[in-house]
């Protein structure tokens, strides 16, 4: 159990990196998906508080740093925003598949909106709609592939557990 | 309250409170961090340059030949570029000297060239994060060097284009150094990590320099006035503060007005593309193609400016019982 936790773990780091790398290349600029926000997106849906915030603070720290503005406002709105998500999640018991689409897509828009709010609100710059609009375009973009990440998800562990089921019956 | 949902929520104000920290944080700490993120992260991003790199290559056919003699020839032709705006404004600058040199009685002393104290070199470096065609927003890169490599703070960072090197025909040259003048000018190092660094374009907002115009009077090439170019962020740069009384058309060159330690050369900013002259305005309104566009390149140049060999101290050799 312990050595899978720690080969889960390692997984994580990696992909974690593999996502910054990435997005530090190609992403931010177009509508494709962030794949840093779409790790947040699935640490909030499936982490409970502490440990979602936590990640939800890495990632939000690590992607201003990439980013050409100042560090601190992305930070400010992924804690809040995955804090807020993780909170409602637990409440309300979500679990239909409605239900993950309408929560990634809020938790995706609100991440980068929020950023925008925050960075407005520091450097006293204006904020415009457009750019508001773009935020939760590029927000949805990444809930759809967190979506059909936490889809296939779902489907591969019903496979193999009724695989599973099938083959010790037999 | 369970103790479990309690330390959810100690952490949340935990990293709340960081959040806030960072938002404060001085701005040598915000480059600190950044480029201690960036060097982590280079490994990776290398890797996935490299990818994207592999897939938008165009798979290999015959005609290769003919588009690899077509780059031979771009690349030539961007040399014998910047080798006439070198010629163009080494003539600007002979002429202002002879006219200083008529007007001035007596004649001021002329002594032998000396070494100079500062000695530039040229370091190629990769771009991290190069943005795509007709990207005009981002306007800070990545670069795969940083202060391991000697690449500091505003350092100048020029688009590569083959170096020219001096074969010592020049009084003001020395034999084997890069000649500078007339290169195309890409930006200025703003924050440097221990092995990645960040360049900012000239059309960036937050740049700022010293610039001439340099234009064309009949057959002559002239020095016109100076003033300061700024990133409009827009892909485009504007020079200010040209008096109305100066006379500045479209076409004409904007290179580099203030000595660099190290680079007496002029380096080439861009072009002047529109010129406006309000109803009533002291100043023209000049906006600036740039020299180059940050979607045009893959590798820079940095210009390192550190003391010349010659002018530095032997160290004692202990051998010899402290000669030098």
């Amino acid at each position: 159990m312990r050595v899978a936790r720690i080969a889960g773990g390692a997984a994580t780091a990696a992909l974690l990196y593999a996502a910054f790398a990435i997005d530090a290349v190609w992403g931010g600029r177009t509508l494709s998906p962030q794949w840093a926000l779409v790790v947040l997106i699935l640490g909030a849906w499936s982490l409970p508080l502490g440990r979602g915030v936590a990640l939800a603070a890495f990632i939000g720290i690590v992607t201003d740093a990439l980013g050409a503005g100042r560090l601190g406002p992305g930070t400010v709105a992924a804690v809040m925003t995955t804090a807020l998500a993780i909170v409602v999640r637990e409440r309300a018991r979500l679990q239909s598949a409605l239900a993950v689409l309408v929560f990634t897509m809020l938790t995706g828009s609100g991440v980068l909106a929020g950023r925008r709010l925050v960075a407005a609100l520091l450097e006293r710059q204006p904020l415009t709609v457009a750019s508001l609009q773009l935020d939760v375009a590029r927000g949805m973009s990444c809930a759809f592939a967190a979506s059909l990440l936490l889809a296939t998800w779902h489907i591969v562990t019903r496979v193999v557990r009724s695989a599973t089921a099938v083959l010790l019956r037999v | 309250m369970k103790s479990g949902a309690l330390t959810g929520w100690f952490v949340v104000a935990a990293c709340f409170a960081a959040a806030g920290v960072l938002c404060a944080a001085p701005k040598p700490l915000e480059d600190r961090l950044r480029g201690l993120v960036l060097d982590l992260l280079k490994p990776g991003m290398q890797l996935a340059v490299r990818l994207r790199e592999q897939a938008t290559a165009p798979p290999a056919n015959p005609s290769d030949r003919g588009a690899n003699a077509d780059l031979m020839l771009q690349k030539e032709l961007e040399l014998t570029r910047a080798q006439l705006r070198h010629a163009e404004i080494d003539a600007a600058r002979l002429r202002a000297e002879l006219e200083t040199l008529r007007e001035s009685q007596p004649r001021p002393f002329q002594g032998e060239p000396g070494r100079p104290l500062f000695n530039p070199d040229v370091l190629s470096v990769r771009v991290l994060d190069p943005p795509r065609d007709g990207d005009v927003e981002q306007t800070l890169l990545t670069l795969s060097e940083g202060h391991a490599a000697r690449v500091a703070l505003a350092e100048w960072v020029l688009a590569d284009e083959g170096v020219i090197v001096s074969h010592g025909d020049d009084a003001r040259v020395k034999p084997d150094h890069p000649v500078l003048s007339g290169r195309r000018v890409f930006g200025r190092i703003a924050s440097t990590g221990r092995f990645t660094s960040r360049v900012q374009h000239i059309t960036d907002p937050g740049f700022k320099t010293h610039a001439r115009i340099i234009r064309k009077s009949g057959e002559a090439t002239i020095q016109g006035a100076e003033g300061l170019l700024a990133g409009a962020g827009n892909g485009r740069c504007r020079l200010e503060l040209i008096a109305d009384t100066e006379p500045v058309e479209p076409g004409d060159l904007v290179v580099t007005a203030a000595s660099i330690p190290g680079i007496d050369d002029s380096l080439f900013l861009g072009t002047v593309e529109t010129t406006d002259l309000p109803k009533g305005a002291a100043h023209w309104t000049i906006i600036v193609a740039p020299a180059v566009y940050p979607a045009e390149v893959r590798e820079l140049e940095v210009v390192r400016v550190g003391l010349h060999p010659d002018r530095l101290i032997d160290e004692p050799d202990p051998a010899s019982g402290g000669a030098p």
